[in-house]
């Protein structure tokens, strides 16, 4: 399991990310936002299912997945529960007129949730990325409103998985996400040994 | 001679810029769209399809150029970005191809945007979808009724029992069967026995409210779980649903009769306890005169009386 030291600069690192992702996802709302990351903890892959659906009160959550590829590749799952995604919900539709003509006329909530997440994870592993000085792509996500997704996930390929909380705060409300990194050993070493040298030259 | 690799890529390429100036468009799009490729630089996407808003297209253009990474539409979310109507000789189900797009930024001005048809997987999984949901439906309902069947009653219960716990909340259950229903199916045959248990369902489903949840228990046995109810308040509506069975014309099978019996849960028991109870209850009901209400009350069963 990471030492103290080590997830502090992990945590470091992770809200250096997300301060562009912020201003991001501000952006897609037209609303000002912050986001803040409260809690970072790294769990076994055999623990996903109950973290994932933890303080879910076993209703229907959004999971998205998105698979990066490379010389250091992993995937990423974000989950929202119901409440927050009505949160957005709300945001959405107090920042826009509906309009008939648009051609992403579809499920405006899911694909913010899709594009929260994008830039969430593609901000988060692209400062990995950028430690490890190597180079990504990332698959276009999925998303489910149900387990489905997690049960789809091949758990052999993955063995440590970094869990961050995410809270997003607009003027009166939250949307609160939880971003899982998953890697498997060898990937996740490379990526403490990356941290390691960072906190050195820090 | 880039250019024409990118035209014989089997997916949708445009090179454009945040003002959806069109600056390649590949054959691919040519095809599918009937727009060719030497008829697009100059124009902009709003000057090809001006009846569109590319508005979130123009969002996620500039999300990935401010990203420096890649942004994409998902095509279960969103049909389509480019509205490309379908060849009627595929006889696809869908009216427009279904697309997965991939906006990647070129450098700090352009992006490509990589359009995938994606509506052959879709129908597939459409399809593999509605059979999972008709499966799941199946496995659930009673056939004959429409109602709940037993196996998804005990999961409804069980359900109910955790929520209960959770929250401290009362439900109760009832149990009825139809008075005398042997002599129906000997005197009128199973396909009139059938209609009756139908149409008594259906009537019982009228006069239950939403969130109540109706089962067929098996042969002519239902029940009722409901959920936030005391032992009184689920008395009395077992006794309007038994009044309104009791009034209804059932056409040649003649009048039709119910005996309830109902039971509240009681905290810290199993679901084995409120189903006996209810039973013993139903069990006084009809020992009793048939066509009543009874409840289970301080470990006893009694006629109920509004």
């Amino acid at each position: 399991m990471m030492n103290e030291e080590l997830k502090d600069a992990f945590g470091e690192l992770i809200n250096i990310s997300f301060g562009s992702a912020a201003a991001m996802i501000a952006d897609l709302f037209e609303s000002f936002a912050t986001l803040k990351v409260p809690d970072i903890k790294v769990i076994a892959m055999s623990e996903i299912e109950t973290i994932v659906m933890e303080g879910s009160d076993n209703q229907e959550i959004y999971i998205t997945g998105q698979q990066f590829k490379g010389n250091f590749g992993g995937e990423v799952v974000f989950a929202i529960d119901k409440k927050s995604a009505g949160n957005m919900q709300t945001l959405i539709y107090s920042a826009k007129e509906f309009d008939e003509t648009q051609a992403f006329d579809d499920n405006e909530v899911e694909q913010s949730i899709l594009e929260i997440s994008n830039i969430i994870g593609s901000s988060c592993v692209g400062k990995f990325v950028e430690l490890l000085k190597e180079d990504v792509m990332f698959s276009p996500p999925t998303i489910e409103l149900s387990q489905r997704l997690l049960s789809g996930l091949d758990k052999t390929r993955f063995s440590q998985i970094i869990v961050i909380r995410t809270v997003l705060e607009f003027q009166d409300m939250k949307i609160v996400g939880r971003l899982f990194i998953m890697f498997n050993n060898e990937m996740f070493g490379r990526l403490e040994k990356a941290i390691e040298t960072f906190i050195e030259e820090l | 001679m880039q250019t024409k690799i990118l035209d014989t890529i089997e997916n949708g390429i445009i090179i454009t810029n945040q003002n959806l100036d069109i600056i390649l468009w590949n054959r691919w799009l040519a095809i599918h769209t009937g727009i060719p490729s030497d008829k697009t630089p100059g124009n902009t996407l709003e000057d090809l399809f001006p009846r569109i808003s590319f508005d979130l297209l123009k969002q996620k253009i500039r999300i990935a150029l401010r990203m420096k990474s890649s942004t994409f539409t998902n095509a279960r979310v969103l049909k389509f970005v480019i509205p490309i109507e379908q060849n009627k000789i595929t006889k696809s189900i869908f009216k427009h191809m279904r697309q997965n797009v991939v906006i990647t930024p070129l450098n700090e001005k352009e992006v490509s945007i990589n359009i995938y048809d994606v509506s052959s997987l879709l129908e597939a999984q459409t399809i593999i979808d509605d059979q999972m949901k008709l499966l799941e439906k199946q496995a659930k309902t009673d056939s004959l009724t429409g109602c709940f069947n037993k196996n998804m009653f005990n999961e409804l219960l069980t359900a109910e029992i955790k929520r209960s716990i959770r929250h401290n909340h009362i439900f109760s259950l009832i149990i009825f069967d139809i008075d005398n229903f042997k002599s129906v199916n000997d005197t009128y045959g199973h396909l009139k026995g059938d209609s009756v248990l139908k149409k008594l369902a259906n009537l019982s489903r009228k006069n239950i409210r939403k969130s109540d949840m109706l089962a067929r228990w098996g042969g002519e046995e239902f029940c009722i779980l409901l959920p936030e109810t005391p032992l009184n308040g689920a008395a009395i509506l077992a006794d309007n649903v038994r009044q309104k069975i009791a009034s209804h014309d059932f056409g040649s099978t003649g009048l039709q009769q119910c005996s309830f019996g109902v039971a509240e849960y009681t905290l810290g028991t199993d679901e084995n306890i409120i189903i006996a109870n209810a039973d013993k209850a139903l069990y006084y009901a009809k020992n009793n005169g048939k066509n009543q209400v009874a409840i289970f009350k301080d470990e006893t069963s009694v006629s109920w009386q509004p």
